[in-house]
């Protein structure tokens, strides 16, 4: 969790310098009501923007266990260098960089990061104890059900930040 | 997208808009939206195929 939060505050500090606030309002808009309406729909293409890397084993495997912990930790934790489904991540950065000051910028990176990663460990943690022969096809159904959330998710964050923009206007 | 669907996906939208509107078009409404994305989708990863 900690590699994770500090991977965030770092981008938070880096987009926040930049005068990207209104920029970024209109791009969570956008974004978020074209995936919206893709993932609601059950639309599968075009696929969101992510990463199809995976971590080398050389980088895990036979190495200290500190090591480990801070590979998978800034790497997975934070969610910008493995493959995700859900458009949703996207709108993330978006949502920090539509921040003016850089101090809340930061705050709000590092929520972000604490969620995620929170959000990640305990997911695999139920996925763990819920593992069964029948353990892929119900991972694949449940997956359909969080795209589908994500989505309303993601256009209830297009609806914030269009009026978000609207008041600065 | 069925209409049932539809409805809702207008209903979110609707959603967000009035939420900024309550907070007078403050910041605190995109941040909530995105730590509450972030926590569903960290925890949704572990579904994803």
């Amino acid at each position: 969790m900690l590699p994770a939060i500090t991977v965030w505050m770092t981008l938070g500090l880096l987009v926040t310098l930049l005068p990207l606030s209104a920029v970024a309002l209109v791009l969570m808009a956008g974004y978020g009501v074209f995936y919206g309406i893709l993932e609601t729909g059950g639309i599968a293409r075009p696929t969101p923007p992510g990463s199809r890397w995976q971590v080398p084993a050389k980088w895990v495997r036979g190495v200290s266990r500190r090591r480990r912990f801070v590979v998978w930790g800034s790497l997975l934790g934070p969610g910008f260098a493995t493959r995700n489904p859900y458009a949703g991540f996207w709108i993330l950065p978006l949502a920090v960089a539509a921040v003016d000051d850089p101090g809340y910028g930061v705050l709000l990176a590092a929520a972000i990061g604490a969620a995620h990663s929170t959000g990640r460990t305990l997911g695999l943690l139920h996925e763990v104890k819920d593992v069964d022969v029948n353990s892929y096809l119900q991972s694949t159904l449940k997956s359909m059900y969080w795209r589908v959330a994500d989505g309303f998710a993601l256009l209830v964050a297009a609806g914030a930040a269009a009026m978000t923009y609207a008041y600065r206007l | 997208m069925s209409e049932a669907r539809a409805l809702l996906a207008a209903g979110a939208i609707a959603l967000g808009l009035g939420a900024g509107w309550a907070l007078s078009g403050r910041i605190e409404t995109v941040a909530i939206a995105a730590v509450l994305i972030a926590a569903g989708n960290g925890y949704s990863k572990a579904y994803s195929p």
